[in-house]
Order: structure tokens, then sequence, then C-alpha cells
């Protein structure tokens, strides 16, 4: 595998964009570029260098492999607004990078003559990946990693769209709690998150339950509206795609009961146009080798399997 | 103002660099030495935005990324103390050469600081030094760098499952400890351990500003008053900042209290 290269780039308000081109031995090579977009704050290399990992073994296999930092992130040229992470992650989940995702794709074409990829990246990344699929067709397949279903800046009130195996998951863990004298000493003291407390209390009396699974629910929480149509959309045209979450993380459960539930009707009872890869145990940022390790066989077999 | 990414050879590996370099002939240049795994991430664009400042009143500024971090080769667990002084060194000449000047300036950020100060010591062409919260103590740190190891036990199992004594063995054993992603191996753990930054400045007779950075007004750290007092040409300060190396709150474009105290340091505020 020869070694990657630097790529810089215009986006489409004139911004230079950095990041760096993996390219596949020329007699593997297939003529599609995996898109892997940046998760955020940390950048075209992904939190401990994942997307050097993922590049690592994916780039073998013939594809290509963009990585690169958006605008006013990394060394990209730009600035943001926002003053608090959560906000800057909202508008991420918003769409705020597909443009950029899409100034890739044209100068890949323009630059390689690739035409086809796949959107791909951890969380932020992902959801990236989804918003410029629902925008440009040369998006084939979405590899989603720990993609969210919700939009960040409900920090505040964040008991307020804890999904039900977030609220079981605090149920137990406020049972454990009482037999705690530290727990007791930051519940007197005001250091306990007293909303999701309250919350779970309501729903062991039973004076409280959560709404039947709708796609109307979806307007009175945290969902991200967006989702739905996008990722349906992806359903609609046959694209491949894989999810890979983590199983020590929210964004499963709350893609199962913000999404999949609520749009069952045009899901049936399985996953039809798509697959789900959970990885035990793992956290977010998947910093064990182990994980690592399962994402990158997975993704790298599903890739060979969906994409000749 | 112009801008430029490209890869930089040290010992037969590929080191990546990112120049800033003024409009005109640059007055001075600064490297920049980010702190180590994750902390470079969250960092990452106060360093871009420092050296932005810098090059837009006329310094040349490279930044790098140590090999095992960042774009550079190699893996994290195949990097040392050493590779990172061999880095630094070479990027010290890069920048020389690219801003056609015989002297630097080396700015370093936590464990970042301290390598800076490392390198100083070894070398005659390093006129200023800046350190923005540096490790003082490379033991402390490390220690400090095993608690995370601790805090992910406790995340994942609810409990630690090795303690640290249980890790430093682990490590004396040739094996890795996983911290945030990253495989911690035995010579960075050690070399760093053995690191004093109060010898590294005694050593390099450099002229050097430390600031200590704390989230409220407050004053500077008692360990590097403790500096001051044993190496008067220090000068000091304490400025009010989010530990923005760290995930918080706050999104950190720029850190513009600690960019004018290092800028009126260097004498190049506007």
């Amino acid at each position: 595998m020869k070694p990657f290269e630097c790529a810089s780039f215009r986006n489409r308000q004139g911004l230079m964009l950095h990041g760096m081109l993996h390219v596949p031995d020329p007699e593997v090579a297939r003529g599609i570029c995996v898109l892997m977009l940046s998760p955020g704050i940390k950048g075209r290399v992904g939190p401990h260098r994942l997307y050097l990992k993922l590049a690592e073994r994916l780039v073998p296999l013939g594809f290509h492999l963009l990585r690169f930092d958006f605008y006013g992130l990394g060394d990209s040229e730009g600035e943001l607004a926002e003053d608090v992470l959560a906000d800057v992650y909202n508008t991420i989940q918003g769409g705020r990078y597909a443009d950029d995702a899409i100034a890739a794709m044209d100068w890949m074409q323009g630059m390689h003559g690739v035409r086809r990829f796949v959107g791909s990246g951890l969380c932020g990344g992902s959801i990236t990946a989804l918003h410029a699929a629902a925008r440009d067709r040369r998006i084939e397949a979405l590899l989603g990693i720990g993609l969210p279903v919700v939009l960040d800046g409900g920090e505040v009130n964040w008991g307020r769209f804890l999904t039900e195996q977030q609220k079981q998951q605090a149920r137990r863990g406020l049972f454990e709690r009482l037999f705690r004298p530290r727990s007791w000493w930051k519940f007197v003291s005001g250091g306990s998150n007293y909303r999701v407390i309250w919350r779970v209390l309501l729903q062991i009396a039973g004076l409280r339950k959560s709404p039947p699974p709708s796609a109307a629910t979806a307007v009175m929480d945290d969902t991200n509206p967006l989702f739905a149509p996008a990722f349906l959309d992806m359903i609609d045209r046959g694209s491949p795609m894989l999810l890979v979450y983590s199983g020590g993380d929210r964004l499963q459960s709350q893609f199962e009961e913000k999404f999949e539930a609520r749009h069952r009707d045009r899901l049936g009872d399985g996953r039809r146009g798509y697959r789900l890869h959970t990885i035990p145990q793992a956290n977010h940022i998947m910093s064990a080798p182990e994980w690592v390790a399962d994402l990158c066989e997975t993704s790298a077999r599903w890739l060979q399997e969906e994409l000749r | 103002m112009t801008e430029n990414a490209y890869f930089l050879p040290v010992g037969g590996e590929r080191l990546f660099a990112f120049l800033h370099l003024p409009d005109g002939k640059p007055r001075a240049a600064a490297l920049l030495c980010a702190p180590l795994a994750e902390e470079k991430l969250w960092s990452h664009r106060v360093f871009v935005s420092f050296a932005r400042e810098l090059a837009g009143r006329g310094w040349a500024v490279l930044r790098f990324d140590f090999r095992g971090e960042g774009d550079s080769d190699r893996r994290f667990e195949e990097s040392d103390l050493g590779t990172r002084l061999e880095d630094t060194a070479a990027a010290i000449d890069e920048l020389k050469r690219r801003a056609g000047l015989s002297k630097v300036a080396l700015l370093g950020l936590r464990l970042g600081a301290m390598i800076a100060a490392a390198a100083a010591a070894q070398r005659d062409d390093v006129e200023r030094l800046v350190l923005w919260d540096p490790v003082v103590d490379g033991a402390d740190y490390m220690q400090s760098v095993l608690r995370m190891n601790l805090m992910a036990q406790m995340a994942i199992h609810r409990k630690v499952v090795e303690d640290r004594d249980a890790l430093v063995a682990r490590l004396q054993r040739g094996e890795g400890v996983n911290v945030e992603g990253y495989e911690l191996r035995l010579p960075l753990f050690e070399q760093v351990s053995g690191l004093k930054l109060g010898d590294l400045l005694a050593a390099s007779g450099v002229s050097c500003q430390l600031v200590s950075i704390s989230q409220k007004p407050a004053p500077v750290r008692d360990e590097l008053m403790a500096l001051s007092s044993q190496l008067p040409r220090l000068a000091l300060d304490s400025v009010a900042e989010e530990p923005f190396w760290r995930e918080i709150r706050a999104f950190y474009r720029g850190a513009q209290r600690l960019f004018r105290s290092s800028l009126d340091w260097l004498g190049t505020a506007a």
C-alpha cells in the first residue's frame, strides 16, 4: 500500500479544506472511494487515530479513502461562531457539513476520476454522510459508525430525552446508589441530576408512561427531524447500509426507539435494507484494540460483499 | 499569509508538517509542540488559531505531528521520547530553512511544553520558550495518564480490574496499557517519568515564559512559582482559560487571554 498523501481542496464557500488521501494499488483499485468523514472536533484522524486504522484495513482491498477536516475545524480554513460544543454537534447533526462532503466528491471526481462513494464516519461523520447521500446520488452506500438519530444541545434538559433502555439503566443505577453514602451526600449537597431521578421515580410509581412510538412523537423530543427522511430514502434507493454501534453507548437504543419503533410501517419487522452490528461493551470511541478489530473486520467484509 | 501541508522526512519516515508563512520575509519563527495523544486532538484548533495569529504578525510558524500521532508515520506504541526529540529537532531545522532565520522560538502545551524545554536544552538555536500549562514532573504526569486507564475500567467494568501497580507490571512485561485508545509502552512511560522541567530549563538557559492556566482567575501554580524562585530569568503569568486540552462544555477555537499573554511576552502584540 502506498503511503497516503496530502489532499487540499476548496469547498463551495471557497475555503481551503485539508485532508489525506489513501490510494490503493492500481492492480486492486475498485474506483470506489470511502469518504471517511470527520466526527467533529477530533478531525480527520478520529479519536486515537481510528480513521488511520480503518484505512489500513480497507485500502488494501482496493478502496480509495479520503479523510479531511471540515471548515472551521482541524487544519481547514473558516471559523465557527458557536461557543458551546453541543451547539457545534447540533449543527453537524443538522447537516452543516454535507456541502463539504459534496465538495470532496467533486474534487475526487475531478482529480482522480472516482465517481462512486461510500459515505462513512464516526458519529458526526456518519450523520454528515447520510445528509450528503440525501443530496448527492454519488454516495452509493453508508457505513455508519455510531450514527446518531438525535440532535445534541439538550444538555440542560437531558432527563427529558432518555430512551427506555436509558431509563432502565438509570433505575438500576439509582437502586445501587441507595446503599452508597457518597451518593446520598451528592444528593443532599445538590450534586445529583434531579430531573433524571424525578423521571425515573415517576415511572416507578406508574405516574408517567412513555408515549407509544410513532413518527409523530419525534416532534416532541430531541429526534433529528431530518434523519428518518434521509435514512428511508437510502432504503428506497436500495443503497446498502451497515450501522455499527457500540454496546456501551446510548446511540443504538436511540436508533431502535426513536427511529425503528416509529417507522415499523415502513421498515416491517426485520431490518430490510440495512444491517446493524453491535460491538458488545465498546465505548463510543471504540478505544480497545479488540473493538477496533471488530469494526475493521465487519466493515471490510460488508464492503467486499456489497460493493463489487 | 500562506499555509502549506506536507510531509517532512525524518529518520527514513514521514512527519506531517503544516507551515504558516506571513506575507513578506518572516521577522521571527516559532515551532509549536503539541501535547500527548487525545490532548493534542482537543487542543488542535487553539494551536491552529495561535499559529494564524503569529503569522498575521509576521512570524513563520510550523506545526507538526509527532511520529505515532496524527498523520505522521509509526504506531503510537512505537514512539517514545527519543522519537519526539528527533522530530522536534527535524522540525526546528525545517523551520529555520523555510523562514530563512538562524533562531527559533519553541512553544509547547502540557507534555509538548516539556519536550520543547528538553529540545531547547540540546541546542543553541532556540532563543525563546513559551510553555503553556507545562508538565513539571514527568513521573506525576505519567501517573495521571495511567489514571485514565483506571477511569476507563470503571466505566466498562464498574470497578478497577487492574490497579496502578498491575498496569506498571504490565508495562514492565513489555505489554501495552490502553489510554483512550493509545497503547502506552514502557519506554515512553519511563523516559517521560524521568523528566523534571526545572532540570531541563536550568540546562537550556533560554529566556522562557511559563503560563499557568486555570478555569478561574488564580495565582500562578505553586510548582511553577517554585521553579521561578530557582530560575530567576523565567517570566510567569497566570491566565483564566478552560482546560481546552480535554473535553469541555465550551467549543474552544482560540484562547484569547492566553494568546494575549504570550503575544505580549513575545513582543508581537498589535
